[in-house]
């Protein structure tokens, strides 16, 4: 990306998002590893060797602050493997 | 009552103890997680993914090292390479993006990824990399759309190519792990028992003004003759009741056959230390956060809450009971349809 301008974003955003609808309910088939609160699904699209994948959530926005600690109920929602995050 | 009072009062003393505490410890401490969300705080969440939190949730990080290597003077265009450890015998693989940030209107912002190509600038010796490891594609998109208020909903998108001629299954891996991002995300932002209470201090309130009859509550016929059905099923003797194995010695717990009936009737009973208008919240709300939790499990196939009003709703739980219980369902229902076959036979 050359340009810094908003347009130029734009159209980096526009571009990655025409790939694939995200909210196109054909196609996406839910992940067992989801769970009440974040859905997770992938998506075969014809002539990729692999899947897109999605998660969806609905994110608390307070004015308040959460708990110093690591709340209890929420450690276990975090699954564990081997990976790290891109 | 006074006790009651007293045990109110320290919980208050505890919590603005606990504030002040929180305040204090969070200008020493980095790391402190403060959630003063909104749609551009968790933009930035997704913005700064080299943040110390986010940095100390990645495992082995010495090998699968994420590094700024490039990007605009701009605050929202950045360049991105990162090394990720594959399982054998999938050599290591290197990832080169560019991300960018941008408002799509009012209330939705968009974080976007694609992958950078091999060119002059970010080649394999320019970044330490050894030849060995084989570059690989990631790109996909977040977007954050306000909802009112007090939350926001995220849906995160990404698409990685491995470069493998069979990467299905380790790009499941993969998805898994960068999809959690979405759990972490959770966390950092996570008030589920603030939420929770503030919705059950509501109907408390409306309950309370109801019952002093500031407010009073208006019923349906329908919604009475519901109160009749269930106390009609209520008016079971208390001698019918056998007592049950309770796995808590101050709760007791009992079963009732009546004659005639396929179904049982269950009761438990324990004192809580709370007012009655506490305890009819808390049980009123089938769709709160921590019920929602305790049902998040594979025999609950389906749960929903469809609410009228403050004092009526209709809840549907849809439970799997496994075999033995559909075992038991279908002998049953022969038994049920016997009799008829048997009594068709005589006529």
């Amino acid at each position: 990306m050359n340009s810094d301008s908003d347009s130029d974003h734009r159209q980096f955003a526009d571009g990655e998002m025409s790939l694939v609808d995200a909210n196109a309910n054909t196609g996406w088939e839910e992940m067992k590893d989801s769970n009440a609160f974040v859905k997770l699904s992938k998506k075969q699209i014809k002539g990729e060797r692999t899947t897109w994948g999605k998660a969806v959530s609905t994110i608390d926005s307070p004015g308040e602050r959460a708990s110093l600690d690591e709340d209890e109920n929420t450690r276990d929602e975090i699954p564990r493997n081997g990976y790290i995050h891109l | 009552m006074k006790s009651r009072e007293m045990a109110t009062s320290t919980y208050k003393l505890t919590l603005n103890s606990f504030d002040s505490l929180h305040s204090f410890c969070s200008c020493f401490i980095k790391n402190a997680p403060i959630s003063l969300g909104s749609a551009e705080e968790v933009l930035a969440w997704f913005w700064d993914s080299l943040s110390n939190d986010r940095l100390e949730a990645t495992l082995d990080l010495k090998n699968n090292p994420n590094k700024i290597i490039g990007g605009n003077d701009s605050n929202n265009h950045r360049v991105f390479s990162s090394i990720k450890q594959m399982p054998y015998p999938l050599w290591p693989r290197l990832f080169v993006y560019e991300s960018a940030w941008t408002k799509l209107s009012d209330n939705e912002f968009v974080y976007v990824w694609r992958p950078v190509g091999a060119d002059n600038k970010y080649k394999h010796d320019d970044l330490g990399v050894g030849a060995s490891t084989v570059r690989a594609e990631s790109r996909g998109y977040v977007t954050i759309k306000k909802l009112g208020d007090h939350s926001c909903l995220v849906t995160y998108v990404q698409f990685v190519d491995l470069k493998v001629p069979f990467g299905a299954k380790y790009t499941k891996s993969l998805h898994h792990s960068s999809l959690s991002d979405i759990f972490s995300l959770r966390k950092t932002f996570n008030r589920d028992d603030e939420i929770d209470k503030i919705d059950r201090n509501k109907l408390v309130s409306a309950m309370i003004h109801s019952s002093r009859g500031q407010h009073d509550e208006i019923y349906t016929d329908a919604e009475n003759s519901v109160f009749t059905r269930v106390e009609t099923k209520l008016g079971i003797k208390e001698s019918s009741f056998k007592s049950l194995a309770s796995p808590d010695f101050r709760t007791k717990m009992g079963i009732a056959h009546v004659k005639g009936s396929a179904s049982a009737y269950l009761k438990v009973e324990v004192v809580v230390d709370a007012s009655i208008e506490e305890c009819a919240a808390y049980n009123f709300m089938q769709k709160s956060r921590e019920k929602m939790k305790m049902n998040d499990r594979k025999d609950v196939l389906f749960m929903d809450t469809r609410s009228h009003n403050s004092h009526c709703s209709d809840n549907l739980l849809v439970r799997d009971l496994g075999e033995r219980a559909k075992r038991a369902a279908s002998e049953a229902s022969r038994e049920r349809s016997e009799p008829r076959a048997k009594r068709a036979c005589h006529n």
